[in-house]
């Protein structure tokens, strides 16, 4: 037969050729552009050909009608090509490389399937950064590591890049501190001494975990403190006396996504403590949604708080006029920790303030904080108010204020990992309530338990709904 | 409805008679339109098919045989998220296991013939030989000509960029 008639791959049609480059895997289309000239021009802008290699990659992104559709190429690129980021070996090209990196986490735990079990992302996610060396780089490289830490974890060289790798770490969530060797400084007494320290907390960052610089954008580092201390802190809690954490921030990624909040069985959670983990059954009925409720605030919360002894406290913070930025000692001394049970619900809707994020509105909060220790600790059970809204920079933050016998007297605030509804919750600082500079001050983290909201609202609210200023 | 018994002839590109059993060409959704539309006693005759030569022919219907308990292909999942399978089974694997020009003409018979399953099987098997090649590995194996200039194969390597290792 005369060569020149037999079938070759150029000459299939546009059908078939689509057909067939869709059974291969996205880093291929590369190989086949850089093959000859017809495949790079089949390829080049082929919208639907890469919508199809995207889809089949990972997860399909939720549709919403007021944003513009992906650009499923140059997606498909940036993806991979920070796959390929992430599972390099060279370490400065990675610490070089976290916009691209933190962008490409974002974009996929963003547009993840809600199904922790299921989502392609996340699975993508844990098989790259459950790694000794992807931990060490890229989740250990925020100014935390200036002392804690092991040899081969040390601050990235910009401010950026320290915020980068303290948001992925938080995201990722407290896993990797379990690769840290003996040999490696604990990031407990570190970041104790960034949580406790009074000089941190002013009205720029709205004493909260957000920036100096009075943009209300979230400083990672802060946050990257406040989870390593709370984790710390469960963890030895969980181990000497109760399964605190509903959810499991050592596991890589797990309710970082947006509406990843499942109701678990309230016959387990409304007694709080003791509660083996095997009760953790999802319902099948999900949070009130829809528009009075957009943050999916109303149900129950737990809430961990943990403080120093006020003499502590005192001593760490007062004893000489050290200013910033100097960092103050690491902190060895053990603090306290309390459970706490929130039911909360929303009790109006205002539009946003200039200084918010325009999505949604400002969400006002209002419910009861009971205790899970003594019924007869004074601070133990108080009514909570709140306000929820998103940020200019489109995360969820959340400010509380609990009132005892009518009373303001610690105010916290705090954003939502992982954003709109997310299981992991809010991690944050709790102050007083008048932003006392002589404290106390501490970390605190709340996340949703399940729909259930039944206080009677005429014994926590005996004064009715009079409203707090809470700016 | 005709017994599944009942045979029907196909003439190949290449002028050859060959006898199926009906069930079996009705793996074709051409065919089985065919059939559909013709009165009863047309089928008799045998029906031309004059893209696929014989060699080829006789291969596809070994395929439809083998194939013709299958459930018939359900509406097709068009959903985008759909996870596509790239694994291809045992039988099919041996069945492909052709020289490149047999396997690229089952292709084109599978898509005139409109056998889905068929031309998923031969897709998925092109898609194999490419996967995990270098651009020049594809160029050998499919023997394409590299037709790049200097200028434009540089230009390629920074478009591409994105998939090279780290």
């Amino acid at each position: 037969m005369d060569p020149a008639s037999e079938p070759s791959l150029l000459d299939f049609c546009p059908e078939l050729l689509h057909n067939i480059i869709s059974y291969t895997n996205v880093p291929d289309c590369a190989a086949l552009a850089k093959s000859c000239t017809v495949l790079r021009n089949f390829l080049k802008d082929n919208r639907i050909l890469w919508k199809e290699m995207y889809l089949k990659t990972w997860d399909k992104p939720p549709q919403d009608p007021a944003k513009p559709e992906l650009d499923w190429e140059h997606e498909s690129q940036h993806l991979v090509n920070c796959q390929k980021l992430v599972a390099s070996q060279d370490d400065e090209l990675q610490r070089e490389s976290f916009p691209d990196i933190t962008t490409a986490v974002d974009h996929l735990l963003q547009t993840a399937d809600t199904d922790y079990g299921t989502s392609r992302n996340i699975a993508l996610l844990r098989e790259l950064f459950e790694d000794r060396h992807v931990a060490d780089v890229l989740l250990s490289s925020s100014s935390l590591y200036r002392i804690a830490g092991s040899e081969s974890q040390k601050p990235a060289s910009s401010p950026e890049a320290r915020q980068l790798s303290a948001k992925l770490k938080v995201l990722a969530g407290s896993f990797s501190d379990t690769y840290a060797t003996k040999s490696a400084y604990s990031t407990l007494p570190v970041a104790r001494s960034i949580v406790y320290d009074i000089r941190r907390y002013n009205r720029r960052n709205l004493w909260g975990p957000f920036l100096d610089d009075g943009s209300h954008d979230v400083d990672w580092e802060k946050m990257e403190a406040i989870m390593a201390d709370l984790a710390h802190n469960t963890r030895l809690f969980n181990d000497k006396v109760y399964n605190v954490t509903e959810i499991d921030w050592d596991e890589p990624f797990r309710g970082v996504t947006p509406g990843s909040y499942r109701s678990v069985e309230h016959a387990a959670s409304q007694d709080g403590l003791g509660q083996p983990r095997a009760s953790r059954m999802p319902r099948e009925i999900q949070g009130p949604t829809g528009d009075e409720d957009p943050y999916g605030i109303t149900g129950m919360w737990k809430r961990i708080v943990c403080f120093l002894d006020y003499n502590d406290f005192c001593a760490f913070n007062f004893t000489d006029a050290l200013p910033l930025p100097h960092a103050r000692a690491p902190v060895h001394k053990h603090e306290a920790i309390r459970l706490i049970n929130l039911q909360i619900r929303v009790t109006n809707l205002t539009p946003p303030g200039p200084n918010d994020g325009q999505d949604l509105p400002i969400a006002h909060v209002r419910g009861e904080s009971r205790s899970l220790h003594t019924s007869w600790d004074p601070n133990a059970n108080s009514q909570i108010r709140g306000t929820v809204r998103m940020t200019r920079e489109g995360e969820v933050r959340w400010t509380t204020v609990s009132i005892f016998h009518g009373e303001a007297r610690w105010r916290s605030e705090g954003v939502q990992v992982g954003g709109l509804k997310s299981a992991r919750g809010v991690l944050g600082t709790w102050f007083e309530k008048d932003y006392d500079d002589h404290g106390p001050c501490g970390p605190t983290a709340f996340w949703k338990l399940n729909d259930d909201y039944n206080i009677d609202e005429g014994r926590v609210f005996p004064h009715g709904n009079e409203e707090l200023e809470l700016e | 409805m005709a017994a599944p018994e009942s045979t029907i002839m196909l003439t190949s590109s290449d002028g050859t008679d060959i006898s199926v059993e009906r069930q079996v060409a009705e793996r074709s959704i051409l065919i089985k339109n065919l059939l559909a539309d013709l009165p009863g006693e047309a089928t008799t005759e045998a029906i031309p098919i004059p893209n696929v030569n014989e060699p080829v022919l006789r291969k596809v219907i070994e395929w439809c045989d083998h194939h013709k308990k299958d459930p018939p292909a359900s509406a097709e999942d068009d959903s985008d998220s759909r996870k596509k399978s790239t694994d291809i089974d045992e039988w099919d694997q041996k069945f492909m296991q052709v020289d490149q020009e047999m396997l690229f003409e089952i292709i084109l018979a599978a898509n005139y013939l409109d056998i889905k399953a068929l031309l998923d099987v031969g897709c998925k098997t092109v898609a194999n030989m490419i996967k995990g090649k270098s651009p020049d590995e594809i160029r050998k194996t499919f023997n394409i000509q590299n037709d790049f200039t200097p200028e434009e194969e540089d230009q390629i390597r920074r478009e591409n960029e994105w998939a090279e290792d780290r």
